[in-house]
Parts: C-alpha cells; sequence; structure tokens
C-alpha cells in the first residue's frame, strides 16, 4: 500500500473536516481521489482504520467515515 | 386508577397475542436495564416520540459492523440504558441450532447484556438487544470462543441467509445452506469491513417456493429451479382424484401459464413443459405425483428491496439457469463483477435495483458480460425493458 495515497486521504478528511460536517460516505473519499483507482482509496482506508486514524460511524444501516479525533466521546 | 408505572405498554399485553411487554417484563425482573426499558418505552408512547439516539459505535477490533449502537436521550431518568447496544450475531445456515448452542447464546447474554433478543431479526441474525461499551469486546470473544460471530450492519454486505433447502425440504433443488455457508465464509471481509455504496443483501432459496423471499428483500437472489420435464407419477396422480382432489379446478385452472391438460376421462394429466414457468403451484398442491425436473440449479435475480430511501422494488431475473455445484465459481465472480459495478456506478445509499433502474438495464448486461434473454421481463406478460444498442440494429431495417 502506497504511504502517499494513505497520506492524501487523510489529507482530504482533515481538509473536509474543517466545516462542521465530520463523517464522510466512503464514495466521498474515491470523489476526492479522482486520480486514484477506487480499489486503491478502499485499501488505504482499511489500512488506516486498522491504525485507527479513522474510524467507522454508523447508524446501523448507513456507515460513515471519519477521523478518529472527531469520534463522538460518548458513541 | 392503576398503580402500574407503564399503563400504556400494559394496554399491550392484553388480546389474544403473544406480547413483547410482557416478555420484557420478565425480564425486568432481573435486569435493570430492561426494567429501565420498559419505563422508557412507556415514556415514548407518552411522549409520542423515540427516546434513543442512533449511530455511532460499530463494532469490535477489527470490525466496522455488527454492532449497531443505541443511547437514551434521557439518561437523567432511565440510566441503566444509557447505552443500549445491539449485537447481531450471524445465525447458523438455515436457522439451526443445536439446544447446547442457543444455552450458550443465552447465557453469554445473561452475563454481558439485557437478557433480551430478537431470534431473529428480519436480516436472519440473532438480535442481542442492549449492552454497554465496555460490554462489547468481552461480549465478542466469549461468541467467539463459543463458535459464534458477528453478522453484517451498516453499509456492508449483511449476512448472507438460506431457507432450510435440502435439510429438511423435498423440493429442494440446490444445497442453499452450503451455497448461503460457503457465501458467507468467502465475502467475510465484506460483512464486517464496510466499504459499499449502501447494504448488500443475498439470499438463497432452493425453490421457487422462496420460503426467505429472497425475491422481495434481498440485492441478489438465489433460487433454485429445474430444466426440461417436471417429473410425473401417473398412478399418484390418479391417486390425488381418487381421493377427492379437484384437478381440473386446483391445479390446471390456477396454472399462470396455462401449460397443462386434464383428461377426467382417463384420469391423466399432461404437462407442455415448454409452457411452464416453473412457479412450483402445482408441485405443491400434489407433492406425491409431481416433483421438479432432474436437471437442477438456480435462477439469479438481482434488484430485490424493501422501501428504504426509495420504493420497494422486486427482484428480476438476470441469469435464467445456473449450474450451482461447489466451488461455484460462477456465482462467485457474478456476484464480484455485480458488487464492482455498483460501488462504482452507485450513488451514496443507492442500492443495486434503484441502480440498474437509473441506469437502464442494458447497461447493468452489458458490464455484467450477460445476453438479453426473454426471462428478463420488469413484469409478466408486459414489453421488456431490454432494448437494442444502437449499433446493433441492421440500419438497412431502420427507415
Amino acid at each position: 500500500m502506497s504511504a502517499e495515497i494513505k497520506e492524501r486521504v487523510l489529507a482530504y478528511f482533515r481538509e473536509k473536516s474543517k466545516g462542521e460536517k465530520k463523517m464522510f460516505y466512503i464514495k466521498d473519499v474515491v470523489k476526492g481521489l479522482p486520480d486514484v483507482d477506487r480499489h486503491a482509496v478502499h485499501e488505504a482506508v482499511k489500512e488506516l482504520l486498522d491504525e485507527e486514524a479513522l474510524k467507522y460511524w454508523s447508524s446501523g444501516s448507513t456507515t460513515y467515515l471519519m477521523l478518529a479525533e472527531y469520534f463522538p466521546k460518548d458513541a | 386508577m392503576t398503580d402500574s408505572k407503564t399503563p400504556l405498554l400494559d394496554e399491550l399485553e392484553k388480546g389474544p397475542w403473544p406480547s413483547f411487554v410482557k416478555d420484557m417484563k420478565q425480564a425486568a425482573e432481573k435486569k435493570p436495564a430492561a426494567a429501565d426499558l420498559l419505563n422508557q418505552l412507556e415514556l415514548s408512547y407518552k411522549d409520542r416520540i423515540g427516546h434513543w439516539k442512533h449511530g455511532g459505535i460499530v463494532g469490535v477490533k477489527g470490525y466496522g459492523s455488527g454492532v449497531i449502537g443505541r443511547y437514551s436521550d434521557r439518561p437523567d431518568l432511565f440510566p441503566n440504558v444509557r447505552a443500549f447496544h445491539t449485537m447481531r450475531v450471524n445465525h447458523p445456515t438455515g436457522w439451526f441450532y443445536k439446544t447446547d448452542a442457543l444455552r450458550k447464546l443465552c447465557d453469554i447474554w445473561d452475563k454481558h447484556g439485557s437478557g433480551l433478543t430478537n431470534l431473529h431479526g428480519s436480516t436472519g441474525d440473532a438480535i442481542l438487544l442492549g449492552t454497554t461499551t465496555d460490554h462489547l469486546q468481552p461480549c465478542f470473544d466469549d461468541l467467539s470462543e463459543a463458535g459464534f460471530d458477528l453478522g453484517g450492519s451498516g453499509s456492508a454486505l449483511r449476512t448472507p441467509s438460506a431457507c432450510v433447502g435440502p435439510a429438511r425440504c423435498e423440493w429442494a433443488c440446490i444445497d442453499s445452506l452450503d451455497i448461503c455457508y460457503q457465501a458467507t465464509m468467502t465475502l467475510q471481509d465484506q460483512i464486517h469491513r464496510p466499504m459499499f455504496p449502501y447494504k448488500f443483501k443475498i439470499k438463497v432459496s432452493a425453490c421457487a417456493n422462496d420460503c426467505v423471499a429472497a425475491i422481495a428483500r434481498s440485492d441478489l437472489a438465489i433460487m433454485g429451479t429445474w430444466k426440461g420435464r417436471i417429473q410425473v407419477d401417473p398412478a399418484e396422480v390418479r391417486a390425488y382424484a381418487d381421493a377427492g382432489l379437484d384437478i381440473r379446478g386446483e391445479v390446471r385452472d390456477l396454472c399462470p401459464t396455462k401449460c397443462m391438460e386434464w383428461s377426467e376421462a382417463d384420469r391423466t394429466l399432461v404437462i407442455h413443459d415448454g409452457d411452464c414457468n416453473r412457479c412450483m403451484h402445482c408441485l405443491n398442491v400434489m407433492p406425491k405425483a409431481l416433483r421438479p425436473g432432474k436437471e437442477r440449479g438456480a435462477s439469479i435475480l438481482v434488484g430485490g428491496k424493501a422501501p428504504i430511501v426509495q420504493g420497494s422494488l422486486l427482484s428480476w431475473v438476470i441469469v435464467p439457469f445456473m449450474k450451482l455445484e461447489p466451488p461455484y465459481t460462477e456465482l462467485f465472480d457474478l456476484i464480484a463483477r455485480i458488487q464492482d459495478w455498483w460501488d462504482e456506478n452507485g450513488r451514496s445509499r443507492e442500492r443495486l435495483g434503484e441502480l440498474i433502474n437509473r441506469l437502464g438495464m442494458r447497461h447493468f448486461l452489458k458490464a455484467m458480460g450477460l445476453p438479453a434473454v426473454p426471462q428478463m421481463v420488469k413484469h409478466p406478460r408486459t414489453n421488456p425493458y431490454v432494448f437494442f444498442w444502437p449499433e446493433e440494429i441492421d440500419k438497412k431495417e431502420v427507415k
């Protein structure tokens, strides 16, 4: 896995999380890196989840991704 | 006047039907969380609003699904349901449990949760209702030791499910249990690591009676069927007639394709198998006389869903007949192509059927490399909605 792709994924989250919105669909992330293969983005996200830099947030029916630092403390 | 703390819920115990309130009251005698659950539900009925906050935590270490976070929005009143998470446990294929497995499951849930369960949820999982955040990982560890795993939730492959199939059913045309088990094991990463646009469901019915309602409830339905002639035992057909079965009225006249003839004079049933759509009606009425054909496999259907986001959809056929034998390479290759196309083209929270409706079946078929066939009709006996590509039409004939 390219460290560069992981860094770009993280940069996407940091940039997009500057506003009110902190949670994103995986498809948002893929769209945010249009020059990177979709599967490579998925793999990078999975590694970042394993490293706990990102976290899943789920309503039960839909799953979102967010930076671990913004994950609600009561959740 | 009543002394009950839950007068509104008490109303639900009246009448002839079993009530979940009774179960919750029994659980409340042992578990403070169940007592608070009752009281919060009473408040919800009184306020006419739910008092749950949904979402958040999603799983245990390494998992992105299987746990659904639930929190009370009135922890001041109901501290024992401050956190009341649901755990979805992957059910055994066909829902076959040995009693000791059920006891283990219940013992684990008594130890870590409210003791309340929903066996089973609509996806098929064993649903364990209500535990706290600090119990999630220990509960999962105990479940793992007992041989259970978490199921799917969120934007993931949901736990595949199947009818009882050949284990108990004479109609089974495929080994629905093995197919479901192999799908569960092969697609583990998709169940536990949500990476799809939305949920994706696979259900396996071993015949067209479709006891798991795969056609209405799954994005990908695998439904057992056969090729060739229905097996007919003429002596048993006559025995049904002798026993008083109205074969003309109950079998022939109710055949949707009118593919059979019944002669009262010589009491013979003739089936024109070429016109049969294998609906199973005649086989269900005369199980001793009629059996599925000998060449068996499955129809593959896609696009079913319940009415969330958009309206409900029934599945429709994309492969009329696929021979299904281990290791099911053709099936899993097709599933991979379908999911990849959906993942690439689908919008967030768009189910496969909605995507096909938006882009058109011909785009889907082209991407899958599947030919358009007459079985791909949107509704029976209406126009097919599979159209020609412009380059496929002989321009000389188009004036």
